[in-house]
């Protein structure tokens, strides 16, 4: 096994504004090229730890590397390095309804003045590996849920990034769309990414055996696998 | 844009850098309200150039009156006004133009010839702090009279160069509200697209790529509004020569109005910008 995580992260606590602890003192080590699905009730505390990840939230204590990067003493300039490795699927898709698919899935690309010569290329290559090449001039509102969350996924990979987050990418599907999108997020870690997904749907992890993080009101209380 | 992805149906718009947002209702109105303002502001400073201009090509000249008769009082009187900083020239006026003027002004009645005094014009090359004081005090010596109400186009000329510089620093004032007007309607087109620009952030844009689109939109504006109070002005020069003034040219407002224009229109964008990453 790797001697350096990819994910380093000892007794991290977060605190919202609000003052409220969404983690309190968690640690675990993730691995490059691991596939990890992240568990348990709402208001666990996945997205936070998620978030936690590409420097979305800041820890309020203890110590989080992510890819070589202290996420607690970085620069920002540093932090928006790490965000280009990063393919993030948010819970709630975020995807842009008034922006075609295509410039939706070519935004990250477009945040770090990829060439546009070379776009197109990238995001047709990222539509069919969700197998939606038909609707990359489309806007994202003619598309069912299952269809806008594979253009979330196609976004998340166009950069082909190390580390993919997704969380919950498979709310509000059925069973079959969510095994289907699930195998489109393992396919990319046994292409090399490592994958972290946070779900509630404890079917999935059956079909898929992989490690298991379990969240319950802030800290783990089982990783197994 | 359109030459980057041929294959596209419609053109494609990528946030970010060097791309313009949409130029909208609340873009052209804010332009609109700015190069309203700056006309206004640029229409009145033209007109008071223009006044000063024709109120320069007067020679501001003071007539001085001595009871007639007295040769050597004359003599002395003119020496002495020429002792002073700011008159230009002093010169006898003959009695038979005093005559004419008299009556020219008189409307054409006849005036007794000997009643009239001895009147020496002096021409002014400009005011002075004490010129008013000294020159009836030069009066006074000699016992001669002043024309005072020839003394009102000299305070005239400071009266405008003064209001002209007021002007510019009302100018100054309105340069920083139309600056707020900028700064509120790059605010409406930062909120319509927070998801965006925060999206954009958690991707790992820089935050001058995130930001510039909006620092543009507003020297557009801003340049914008520059040009129309530019074009608006033309009508107002030719009324002004129509007058027989000579107002500044056409060429000499072009630089100042619309890097006024991009001044405004940047300042307002950075202001927006700041105020809401803040
Ligand atoms: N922005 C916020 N401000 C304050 N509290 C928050 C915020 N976001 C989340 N929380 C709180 O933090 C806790 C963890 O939230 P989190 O979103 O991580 O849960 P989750 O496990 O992702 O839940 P779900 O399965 O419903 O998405 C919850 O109690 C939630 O109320
Ligand atoms: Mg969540």
């Amino acid at each position: 096994m790797d001697p350096t995580p990819l994910i380093d992260m000892q007794q991290v606590l977060t605190r919202y504004p609000s003052g409220r602890i969404a983690l309190g003192g968690v640690t675990l080590r993730i691995h490059r090229g691991e596939f990890v699905f992240v568990v348990g009730e709402s208001g666990a505390g996945k997205s936070t730890l998620l978030s936690l990840l590409y420097g979305a939230l800041p820890a309020a204590s203890g110590h989080l590397t992510v890819a070589g990067v202290d996420l607690r003493t970085a620069k920002s300039r540093a932090v928006r390095a790490l965000r280009r490795q990063c393919g993030v699927i948010f819970q709630d898709h975020r995807l842009l309804f008034r922006r075609t698919v295509f410039e939706n899935i070519a935004l990250p690309l477009q945040v770090q003045r990829h060439p546009k010569a070379r776009m197109v290329g990238r995001v047709e290559a990222a539509l069919a590996f969700v197998g939606l090449s038909d609707a990359i001039w489309s806007y994202p509102d003619t598309l069912s849920g299952g269809e806008q969350q594979r253009v979330a996924i196609a976004r998340a990979m166009a950069r082909q990034p190390k580390l993919i987050l997704a969380d919950e990418p498979t709310g509000n599907l059925d069973y079959d769309t969510a095994l289907q999108v699930t195998r489109y997020l393992v396919e990319l870690q046994r292409k090399g990414s490592t994958v972290i997904m946070a779900t509630h749907d404890l079917q999935l992890l059956e079909a898929f055996p992989s490690r298991v993080i379990t969240l319950h009101a802030g800290a783990v209380v089982e990783d197994r696998g | 844009m359109r030459s980057d992805f041929p294959d596209a149906p419609t053109p494609v718009r990528l946030p970010g850098g060097w791309s313009l947002p949409p130029f909208g209702q609340p873009q052209w109105l804010a332009l609109l309200v700015v190069a309203i303002a700056m006309w206004a502001t640029s229409a009145l400073w033209v007109g008071l150039q223009s006044v000063l201009q024709w109120a320069g090509t007067l020679q501001p000249e003071i007539h001085f009156y001595l009871p007639p008769g007295q040769p050597q009082q004359q003599q002395a009187l003119i020496a002495a006004l020429k002792q002073i900083e700011q008159v230009k020239r002093v010169d006898r006026v003959s009695r038979a133009e005093t005559d004419a003027w008299l009556k020219r002004w008189l409307g054409g009645t006849p005036v007794a010839g000997d009643i009239l005094p001895d009147t020496i014009r002096v021409t002014l090359s400009g005011n002075g702090d004490f010129l008013q004081e000294d020159l009836h005090d030069i009066a006074a010596r000699f016992h001669a009279s002043v024309n005072d109400e020839e003394f009102a186009l000299l305070h005239a000329r400071d009266r405008l160069t003064l209001a002209s510089n007021i002007l510019l620093g009302c100018g100054v004032v309105l340069m920083i509200g139309m600056a707020l007007i900028v700064t509120n309607t790059l605010r409406l087109s930062l909120l319509a697209r927070e998801d965006e620009l925060s999206l954009m952030r958690l991707l790992g844009a820089d935050e001058w790529f995130v930001q510039l689109p909006f620092l543009l939109e507003g020297g557009v504006i801003g340049a914008g509004a520059g040009a129309l109070a530019l074009v608006l002005q033309l009508p107002l020069l030719a009324a002004l020569r129509a007058l027989g003034l000579t107002p500044p040219s056409f060429a000499h407002l072009i630089l100042p109005l619309l890097a006024a224009g991009v001044i405004v229109g940047f300042a307002g964008a950075v202001v927006a910008v700041r105020v809401r990453s803040a």
